[in-house]
């Protein structure tokens, strides 16, 4: 399994990716990770265990909530569901993403 | 938006509470998670082609740290801060538990300081601070009559109050005093009260708490009696019965009904239990016609707003001009002043209740530098456990925070309790009620003190707190496991401790001197010759009922016979009567022709009118020092016999012999037809001066006239016992009502109970500064001993080694002690400082003494030493008794 080549999450941008992740619909945890991760084609790389702190975070705040569900495979898991607040601060941290993105864009293609 | 952040706040805090109460039960959940997250991952490594136990520890890399993700989930369900500081509280709750000696000093210093404080503090806001319950209390004022030089001589008369309210700017209301008996189930019982003018009840502006006030055609000749209560009456004697408006009363056999109570410390004037309106009496009340009659009345005034007391007393004054004018024969040299109202409900209890608190605080500061002290030793003590916590990660304000929640424990339990101490001492101080203080019916524990009982507790944490933590936080790891303290660090907490004890014995000292000074005014004051000889008096004021001795021949009978049963009692000496008795604050005054003319100085042309009979001044043991006193023969119609005071002699006649000289004055009794007609008498002797109002202020002239002259209808009973008169008590009030069983019987008290009762408020000052003074001294001792037993542990070694090299022992203990004395004399010097710029505040408490008055300074300085000598007494000898080779193989 090739290391090199990943690249660590932005700091802050977490959430963020968690939130829009989950506008696919309901996913556990593993879930989350594997399709970042894919999506991605493999540049982000994220500390799966992280996620767990990050996702707690999300519920405190009312983003995201959770309940007890079966896996295709017949297992016991959680999964994670994006709230209307959710959503709305989703578009939030979008806007703001693309803001500073375009303004860091310019400043490098300005030099 | 900003309801809407609320709502958001809020509801993530619910959240977060239900997540913290469900935490142990989510994080079994979460583990759960994370099991079949672990799972999948070996799946997929598996799937690459690794091995069972390959994939299991790739799957662990990818995952990262399992108990980071654990701990990082578990803490977003919680309130950090919160529950940070609760970890502080039961850390510091277990430490003080370890040390029960030290939490126990701490507690019972900090409670009793606390507790102090809050109970002057609830006292000072009742009578000071809370404002009256009068409407506007600040624009009432009293109105009295006074001479040229401003003295009061009386209360303006009925008459005089009419023209006054005519031409004044100011609202004015008049209540003239009165004493009814007031009959109801439990018996007869006399109460005093006012009947009061139309205007009355409005310039006072306050409305009854109960009912009403009085309608206008209550208050006309012949309307309905009706009666306003006094809270004190309604709570007291009447068991506060809520429905008692409407109900009856009967006062001197007339039925009055009851139409309101008012309100807690309404107590205009200060005597008053009962109000009625004064228009129905007009006609049966002889006093209210005579414009001389200057007694037994009140006139309140309200100032227009925009006035002051300056301008008010500028325009009555003027008025009293006017009215001298217009009746020169009763108002001639006569002017008016007025006296706040404020002013005459605290009376010169504001200085002394200021210098209790001024004390007490004092005491706060030495019990809060003590307790610094105390913690200052034992922050050292536990310097290794906080060099190990800083070692572990905690910062430096974490560690702070520690000690400051740990003292913020003491002081919490230490106001608690005190609050409490200052709720009892408070109450049993109200019930017993020593000196009749002012507005003492208005002391609670309300939100004011309780708030004060708070701040207070805070103020010492940060003292006595705030004190050890900050060195104690800045030792580091390495300097403890070295092994004892930096040198520098140990000298500045020496230094600091000394400099603590240093204040500590100057405020003890501060405080001692003002017991002192008091004690020696309150010495001087018993010291002053009262005039007569209180310790085997018996007093009583009989009060026969106008209704069957209205007569002055009636009740010169009755008093003639009660006189001979009470003479008859085995164990009497003397018996007598008089129409006042002094100190009891009853005086009326009368004005004289002396030698045919009235006398030019305006001052002179008045005297206390006393009336007695034969042997009062042998019953009262007062000495005559010229002449003879009243004897029986004097007692008949056509008498002219005439006794004087030496104060009086000495205005009218000095230098000169003043028996035989004549004098006139006029007759006082107001129920009497005859009020106001001269006796032209004629000086027969000349009594000692009597301190009528008290051992602090000077004998006031008087003119005694025989007491069958102007017969009083309520007289004062004077016995002399030939051994103690408390005993005959019983016997005396028998021979009145074998008498007449319907005689009530009034302000009975012994000669001793008199004096003291005068004497009380001095006395209560004395005694607390003096409790005050006591505890200081304690506590700076226990400072002392704390620095000079710390001083012979840490030089153990020295001091063997100075034993071994053949010091004395003696030589030993006085090296050791030099360090305390250092301490002692540096308090000592700052103490008199401050003693002496504080004297400047107590100059109104002290009769007779000066601020540096040698006695108590020579006395101060002997307490302070022997109390340093008793509180190195311990350590010096522990120091004596140091064996050398003991101490020299500590290593």
């Amino acid at each position: 399994m090739a290391t090199d080549g990943r690249t660590e999450v932005p700091p802050g941008t977490l959430d963020m990716l968690l939130l829009k992740t989950l506008t696919l619909g309901a996913l556990h945890g593993y879930g989350l990770a594997q399709h970042i991760q894919r999506v991605s084609q493999d540049v982000l790389q994220i500390e799966e265990g992280s996620l767990y702190p990050a996702l707690q975070r999300l519920q405190l705040k009312g983003w995201v909530t959770s309940e007890w569900g079966q896996t295709p495979t017949n297992r016991r898991a959680r999964y994670y569901r994006l709230t209307a607040a959710g959503r709305r601060q989703l578009g939030a941290e979008v806007a703001s993403f693309e803001r500073v993105t375009q303004a860091i864009g310019r400043v490098l293609r300005a030099v | 938006m900003g309801a809407r952040a609320a709502v958001t706040a809020l509801a993530a805090l619910t959240r977060r509470a239900v997540g913290r109460a469900r935490r142990d039960d989510l994080d079994a959940q979460l583990a759960e998670e994370m099991r079949l997250h672990l799972e999948l991952l070996e799946r997929d490594e598996r799937a690459r082609g690794l091995t069972t136990a390959e994939a299991r520890d790739a799957a662990r890399r990818r995952f990262g740290n399992v108990t980071r993700s654990r701990e990082a989930s578990r803490d977003v369900w919680s309130f950090a801060a919160l529950e940070s500081v609760l970890q502080d509280v039961r850390f510091g709750a277990r430490a003080l538990r370890r040390s029960p000696g030290y939490t126990a000093v701490v507690l019972l210093t900090l409670a009793l300081g606390i507790g102090a404080n809050t109970a002057v503090f609830s006292v000072v806001d009742a009578v000071l601070m809370r404002p009256l319950v009068y409407a506007d209390a600040d624009r009432l004022a009293t109105v009295y009559m006074a001479d040229s030089r401003g003295l009061v001589v009386g209360t303006p008369s009925y008459p005089e109050f009419h023209d006054l309210r005519a031409a004044a700017t100011m609202t004015l209301g008049f209540a003239r005093g009165a004493a009814l008996t007031l009959r109801g189930a439990e018996g007869a019982e006399r109460v005093l009260g006012a009947f009061v003018s139309d205007s009355f009840l409005a310039t006072l502006g306050t409305k009854p708490a109960l009912g009403r006030g009085f309608l206008p055609a209550e208050e006309r000749a012949g309307g309905p009696a009706v009666v306003l209560l006094s809270h004190g009456l309604w709570a007291g004697r009447l068991g506060g019965d809520p429905s008692i408006v409407g109900r009856m009363l009967t006062l001197d056999d007339v039925a009055y009904t009851v139409v309101g109570v008012m309100p807690r410390g309404y107590l205009y004037p200060s005597f008053a239990q009962f109000w009625a309106p004064l228009a129905p009496r007009l006609a049966a009340d002889p006093a209210l016609d005579k414009r001389d009659y200057r007694a037994d009345s009140r006139v309140i005034a309200r100032l227009r707003p925009g006035t002051d007391s300056a301008r008010a007393a500028a325009e009555l004054r003027t008025l009293a001009a006017g009215l001298a004018e217009a009746y020169p024969a009763t108002n001639r040299d006569l002017s008016a002043t007025i006296v706040p109202v404020r002013q005459e409900v605290v009376g010169n209890i504001g200085p002394s209740l200021v210098m209790l608190w001024a004390a007490v605080g004092t005491l706060l500061l030495i019990a809060c530098a003590n307790v610094a002290s105390l913690a200052l030793v034992r922050g050292t003590a536990r310097s290794h456990e906080v060099a190990v916590r800083a070692a572990l990660g905690a910062g430096r304000w974490r560690v702070v925070r520690q000690f400051l929640v740990e003292h913020a424990l003491l002081a919490v339990a230490g106001g608690a309790l005190g609050t409490a101490l200052a709720a009892a001492g408070v109450r049993a101080l109200v019930a017993a009620d020593p000196t009749r203080l002012p507005r003492l019916n208005e002391v609670t524990l309300d939100g004011r003190v309780l708030l004060f009982a708070a701040g207070v507790t805070v103020a010492a944490t940060l003292l006595f707190g705030l004190a050890p933590a900050l060195p104690a936080a800045r030792r580091t790891l390495a300097d403890v496991l070295r092994g004892g303290t930096r040198a520098g660090e140990a000298r500045a907490a020496r230094r600091a401790r000394g400099a603590l004890v240093a204040a500590e014995v100057a405020l003890a000292v501060m405080l001692v001197a003002a017991a002192g000074l008091l004690a020696r005014s309150f010495q001087r004051v018993l010291g002053v010759p009262l005039g007569f000889e209180p310790a085997r008096v018996l007093t009583m004021r009989v009060e026969p009922p106008t209704a069957r001795y209205a007569s002055a021949d009636a009740a010169s009978a009755l008093y003639r016979r009660i006189a001979e049963r009470v003479g008859a009692i085995a164990g009497v000496e003397r018996v007598a009567f008089t129409n006042h008795l002094p100190l009891t604050g009853f005086f009326i005054t009368t004005p004289v022709r002396v030698d045919g003319r009235t006398p030019e100085d305006s001052q002179a042309t008045a005297a206390i009118y006393r009336t007695a009979t034969a042997g009062y001044f042998e019953a009262m043991g007062i000495r005559v020092v010229r002449g003879r006193g009243l004897t029986e023969a004097d007692m008949s119609p056509g008498s002219m016999a005439l006794v004087v005071n030496e104060r009086f002699a000495r205005t009218h006649w000095p230098g000169a012999d003043p028996v035989g000289r004549r004098l006139t004055v006029f007759k006082q009794q107001i129920q009497r037809p005859d009020y106001g007609a001269a006796i032209d008498g004629e000086v027969v002797g000349v009594i000692a001066d009597l301190r009528t109002q008290g051992p602090e202020q000077a004998a006031p002239p008087e003119v005694y006239v025989p007491f069958a002259a102007n017969v009083w209808p309520h007289a004062f009973l004077v016995v002399r016992a030939r051994t103690a008169p408390g005993p005959l008590t019983a016997a005396v009030r028998r021979a009145i009502t074998d008498e007449d069983a319907a005689i009530p019987v009034g302000f009975l008290a012994t000669g001793e109970t008199v004096v003291n009762d005068v004497l009380a408020s001095r006395r209560l000052d004395t005694g607390l500064l003096a409790v005050f003074a006591g505890v200081a001294l304690a506590l700076a001792a226990t400072g002392i001993y704390g620095v000079l037993a710390y001083a012979v542990s840490r030089r153990r070694r020295e001091i063997g080694v100075r034993l071994a090299l053949g010091a004395s022992p003696a030589g030993v203990v006085r090296l050791v002690l030099r360090e305390a004395m250092v301490v002692v004399a540096a308090g000592l010097a700052l103490g008199l400082l401050g003693a002496a710029w504080s004297a400047r505040l107590l100059r109104g408490l002290l009769f007779e003494v000066e601020a540096d008055d040698p006695a108590v300074l020579a006395g101060l300085v002997a307490i302070l030493l022997l109390v340093a000598a008793l509180a190195a007494l311990v350590p010096g000898r522990r120091a004596a008794r140091v064996d050398p080779a003991i101490a020299l193989r500590e290593a």
